[in-house]
């Protein structure tokens, strides 16, 4: 028995081989309907826009790689030659180390997003709705789910934002804790100034004001971001009311000056207030930042946040791959003990077995007995069968706890006979 | 037996403030859980020594100003829980619970000659005075601490260039709301406390306004406070102006206490 992987993803795969590979929908319901090759006992499909991978439980695995691949070819109406170069396959712990670290999301294209947990979970359940998971991938997908649930808590692997507008809404909590009161006022009316309005707007701000110098566009983004749009002129005044402002336009000089800022924060009593400039050339002058309770953040300042989130985010893997590999050796404890158990039971009832046919012989040429005879015959032969088997049954359990199961379960059952 | 568990308590209290600093760097729940289990266990164990000393010697207890000291790392750390509780800032043990530490381990040095207590009576005084004050005191050190913590995050956010302090450190906002919260629950305990206090020096010395070892950090101390509070109301100060004014203030209350007893 053995977990296998088979699949292609954004570092072995161009984005060309790989849309073409990706399951919709209803070609994955197709697939695991219908792709039911004999060696394939468990599967379950996972198809995102970065990945295209196939777990299968399988007893012979080249055969099982080989019908995958013919699956993918055959779903996709793909020639198999275009794309088994891009391949890879793991097998057993290496397998379920993969697994592991996809579901955490390091082995993402953004190390630590937050999606790829849900998308995993999505796939083991479509593939359990569908009746191809058995114990073993059921297992391995619990366990997948929770190792990146306990990754996400414990490590800071997600905790940074790697976007620069995410950033800003990051920077804005560290000042102001929350946006429920809190007024925001976007100057200009481009896209990147709407992407962080917008981010600001679902964190459930109290206001927001939009002033373009062309009136159309304000009044048109206004109503997307259902805010309030004013005239270009009544800004500067409006600035006493705002705490978070974000400017975008494309004016050759700074629109944003100290002296109209010191103005506005004599009249909010000093309330902190938070410029963030993403235009190029700036729109708020350098020395706004120099003023007591006023933030500045531009572009590359942003930026450079982004940049060191990513190496926070780079440093906290290093923990969670720690904490994978002790949830592998978890799991392959799991699979040992699997393993031991049936062996077990089936040494037991292969002695019972010849136990029952030996007595009954015996008791054939003894010809009648009374019921204390029979009742020693049948304790002998119980306790020669116990004390015998008493060596094999713990050497396999030990064997369990020490992870050698496999060699042990496979020289047993070689030994006694049990596959016959 | 006591001087056993009280180095038991400081022993807790060390530990706990060093793995508050480890949390700091390493960032590891299970160091911070551990940290509040060992500051949870002594505070318990703190609480209990004091409950009995205060049943068991009343006149020694508050007579000594040594022990004062152990009942203001008690303080601090009540006012660190409540605190918590409230406002769930993480970073806030790596600050107050090395000075509530130091606290404790200034209790085990005796500072002062007992005080002469002929009357039941002002016992009572000064047990509510001595309270009164500490609660106060341990206000001003969370207003302390919230105020370090402001003064880091806001350099953090003005260079531009946040570092780790800036993620492990809470928001602006809720700093100064820290301090605003803890400004005005301990503002009327140090006032009671001065009142208690020249009450009980009415008692016992004959005049309300006797200067005795405990009343100029005090007076001090609640002159800071009335001058926060009346900026805050009055003139609208808050953030920057606030979290400098009370580490200021701070530092000036605890030099003029060294200065007297020392």
């Amino acid at each position: 028995m053995a977990i296998v992987v088979v699949g292609l993803n954004h570092t072995t795969a161009p984005v060309a081989v790989r849309e073409r590979l990706a399951f919709s929908d209803a070609t994955l319901a197709q697939a695991l309907a219908h792709f039911h090759p004999p060696e394939v006992q468990e599967l379950v499909i996972l198809s995102t826009c970065n990945r295209v991978e196939m777990y299968v439980q399988t007893r012979d695995v080249d055969a099982s790689v080989a019908s995958c691949v013919a699956c993918m070819a055959a779903c996709h109406a793909v020639p198999a030659p275009q794309f088994t170069s891009h391949l890879y396959q793991l097998s057993d712990l290496e397998a379920v180390r993969h697994l592991f670290r996809v579901a955490a999301s390091l082995d993402s294209l953004v190390l630590g997003e937050p999606q790829i947990l849900g998308q995993v979970k999505a796939a083991y359940l479509a593939a359990k709705a569908a009746g191809r998971t058995g114990s073993i991938l059921a297992q391995l997908f619990e366990r997948a789910l929770s190792v990146a649930k306990t990754i996400r808590t414990e490590t800071g692997i997600s905790d940074h934002a790697v976007s620069v507008s995410y950033a800003a809404v990051e920077l804005a909590k560290k000042i102001f804790e929350s946006f429920q009161q809190r007024t925001v006022m976007v100057l200009g009316a481009g896209v990147t100034a709407e992407l962080a309005a917008r981010h600001l707007v679902n964190q459930g701000i109290a206001g927001m004001f939009i002033a373009n110098r062309t009136s159309e566009r304000a009044v048109h983004l206004a109503q997307a971001l259902q805010a309030k749009a004013i005239p270009w002129e009544a800004f500067p005044e409006h600035l006493t009311y705002t705490d978070i402002v974000i400017s975008s336009t494309s004016a050759p000089h700074p629109i944003v000056d100290p002296v109209m800022v010191r103005e506005a924060m004599r009249a909010r009593r000093s309330r902190p207030m938070f410029f963030i400039d993403i235009a190029v050339p700036r729109d708020v002058d350098p020395a706004v930042n120099t003023l007591e309770n006023v933030f500045l953040y531009d572009i590359d300042d942003l930026q450079n946040v982004v940049q060191e989130n990513r190496r926070e985010r780079q440093r906290e893997a290093l923990a969670a791959e720690e904490l994978v590999w002790r949830e592998v050796r978890q799991f392959e404890q799991w699979l040992a003990v699997r393993d031991a158990v049936p062996t077990i039971v089936a040494l037991r009832q292969h002695a019972e077995a010849i136990r029952l046919q030996e007595l009954d012989k015996a008791l054939h040429k003894f010809g009648p007995l009374d019921e204390r005879q029979r009742r020693v015959l049948e304790a002998l032969t119980c306790g020669i069968v116990n004390k015998l088997l008493h060596a094999p049954t713990v050497s396999l359990k030990r064997a369990s706890q020490e992870g050698q199961v496999r060699d042990a379960v496979h020289m047993v059952r070689h030994l006694f006979n049990l596959d016959a | 037996m006591y001087n056993v568990l009280f180095h038991v308590i400081l022993f807790a209290y060390l530990l706990a403030s060093l793995l508050f600093w480890l949390y700091m760097g390493l960032r590891q729940r299970w160091i911070f859980r551990l940290a509040h289990a060992l500051l949870g266990g002594g505070f318990g164990l703190q609480t209990f020594i004091l409950s009995y000393n205060l049943y068991i010697r009343t006149l020694q207890l508050w007579g000594e100003v040594a022990t004062s000291l152990g009942l203001l790392s008690w303080a601090i750390i009540a006012a660190y829980l409540a605190a918590v509780w409230r406002y769930r800032i993480e970073a806030l043990g790596s600050f107050i619970v090395p000075l509530a530490f130091l606290a404790a381990a200034f209790a085990g040095v005796p500072v002062t000659t007992p005080v002469r207590l002929p009357l039941a009576m002002q016992h009572v005084w000064l047990g509510l005075h001595i309270v009164l004050a500490l609660l106060g005191y341990a206000a001003l050190t969370l207003m302390f601490c919230a105020g370090v913590m402001y003064l880091i995050q806001e350099r953090q956010l003005k260079s531009r260039r946040p570092g780790a302090w800036y993620h492990y450190l809470p928001s602006l906002t809720l700093l100064d709301e820290l301090n605003a919260k803890a400004l005005l629950l301990g503002f009327p305990f140090l006032t009671q406390g001065i009142v208690t206090g020249s009450v009980w020096a009415k008692y016992t010395y004959g005049s309300y306004l006797h200067w005795n070892l405990t009343s100029l950090p005090l007076l001090l101390a609640w002159f800071m406070y009335a001058l926060l509070l009346g900026g805050r109301r009055t003139l609208g100060w808050q953030g920057i102006k606030v979290a400098r004014a009370t580490v200021g203030g701070f530092l000036v209350v605890l030099a003029s206490y060294f200065v007297h007893t020392l």
